[in-house]
């Protein structure tokens, strides 16, 4: 089958193509393309975006200034003596020598020439970017199918990563975060389009039912979830207990 | 000597985690020979990827000393930093940047190393894991013996072949550990026969051990550092 067919079959959940990727013996390969596929595609958009952005450097200091400026408001709001809300005062007066020190670090020469270092860095993250969707699936593939074994799955961990590639076909749609407005919508839509797919790869390659396939995709994401409160919680405990100890 | 499109041909096999390849090479008299040189020919063509991509990578990059020295000038010229000088004249930030300029310094070859040395990092990190996986396996009930387990778990290092992208400056290979993982349990399955579970714990001794010598020796270094402070 094509790997633009496979494709096709992993948007639509067609139950054939899950199939066809489990048993074939070069599943793991085309899966590899289809993350390959996606991401050069989305690579390339993003790098494109981040180049546009580059190439004016009045631009890349004003989004430095923007992210500067959030992170004093949100320092003030936390102030409660005058002495923080003096160091606030302050830094915000520095505002100026900040934009100059990016101006000044834009402007330091490279051996290569600027637009071919700046091309060159476009390659580097175009590049960077199907491995790491590839990480972030094996990641998922592996925690996935260690559930599904323990809740009766009979699958392979070599079929879970040729079906589970098919679960990166919908960030395709990450091409499209450039455009600030739509960014977060969108890469919901793609992060549980693919968490469905996932679920439904899981059911067709460990034979199991849908909730349990469900359980299995979420089950050690929960628990590292909870894990993470109940660690938050007792560090906070911990931090009241020293504060009230040096009070 | 085998062929090199034999030899590419084990690793790719190792990188799409064929199984069936995983099968032939337990059953091949030269599995270990083939093994290591998998591994090297893999160590090779990643450390030469990673050594022009390094090149590469410092020709578009500007000096980090010049961005220093705006840093502190810039610094030195905020409102912030004045009034801080005024309250406390003998503030000085000449020391800080001196350390940090030696800091970059001494880091600047550190990936041209990091990329001759490659072959043998990779040769060296084989060999020590087969060797821990192989005594893992054999508790565990498996058959197969040393030059087997080697043999099948150095197509695992196929993986790496991803970290080739380095060729390309500024790119980051991810997920290259993960997929050798998932390729040395597959390599330890059918080098010892075992069944899914205890593959899997085999495959997992060797990193579990590191990752608690890595814990005891953090522990150990932020005690000394807690005692060292306490003295002065």
């Amino acid at each position: 089958m094509p790997v633009i067919d496979t494709f096709n079959g992993a948007l639509t959940l067609n139950q054939r193509v899950f199939t066809e990727m489990r048993d074939a013996p070069d599943g793991v390969r085309r899966g590899f393309l289809i993350i390959l596929m996606v991401g050069l595609l989305v690579g390339v958009f993003q790098s494109a975006s981040a180049l546009i952005s580059v190439t004016d450097p009045e631009r890349v200091v004003q989004d430095v200034l923007f992210s500067y400026r959030q992170s004093l408001e949100q320092q003030q709001a936390t102030a409660t003596t005058a002495e923080q809300r003096e160091v606030i005062r302050l830094l915000q007066e520095s505002e100026d020598e900040l934009a100059e020190m990016v101006r000044g670090i834009l402007a330091v020469p490279t051996t290569l020439p600027r637009p071919v270092a700046l091309i060159l860095q476009a390659l580097g993250q175009i590049v960077s970017t199907p491995l790491n969707y590839l990480s972030n699936m094996l990641l998922a593939v592996v925690f996935t199918h260690l559930a599904a074994r323990q809740l009766g799955g009979q699958g392979g961990i070599r079929a879970m990563v040729a079906v589970g590639s098919l679960s990166v076909a919908p960030h395709a749609l990450d091409a499209l975060t450039f455009v600030p407005v739509l960014s977060f919508p969108i890469s919901m839509i793609a992060w549980g389009w693919g968490l469905i797919i996932l679920i439904s790869g899981t059911a067709v390659v460990h034979r199991l039912d849908s909730g349990k396939a469900t359980l299995a995709v979420l089950l050690y994401p929960s628990l590292l979830i909870v894990l993470a409160v109940l660690l938050g919680c007792m560090l906070g405990v911990l931090f009241v207990t020293a504060l009230a100890g040096i009070g | 000597m085998e062929s090199l499109a034999y030899l590419f041909r084990l690793s790719t096999a190792g990188l799409f985690l064929d199984t069936n390849t995983f099968r032939e090479q337990r059953d091949n008299p030269a599995a270990l020979r083939d093994g290591f040189l998998v591994v090297a020919l893999v160590g090779i063509v990643v450390g030469v990827a990673s050594l022009i991509g390094n090149v590469l990578s410092a020709l578009a990059s500007p000096d980090p000393q010049a961005i220093l020295d705006i840093v502190q000038r810039s610094i030195e010229r905020t409102p912030f930093f004045i009034e801080l000088q005024r309250a406390n004249p003998t503030i000085n930030l000449d020391p800080f940047f001196i350390q940090l300029s030696e800091i970059v310094g001494s880091t600047r070859w550190s990936g041209l190393i990091g990329a001759v040395a490659t072959p043998f990092v990779y040769l060296a990190g084989w060999l020590i894991y087969g060797a821990v996986a192989h005594l893992a396996a054999r508790s565990l009930g498996g058959e197969g013996t040393l030059a087997q387990t080697l043999g099948c778990t150095a197509l695992a290092s196929g993986a790496n072949l991803l970290a080739v992208v380095q060729i390309v400056p500024f790119a980051q290979a991810a997920g290259t550990t993960l997929l050798g993982l998932i390729g040395c349990y597959l390599g330890l399955r059918a080098a010892h026969n075992l069944s899914a579970w205890r593959a899997f714990w085999a495959a997992l001794v060797g990193p579990i051990i590191l990752i608690l010598l890595l814990l005891v020796m953090s522990c150990g270094a932020l005690a000394v550092l807690v005692a060292a402070l306490r003295g002065n």
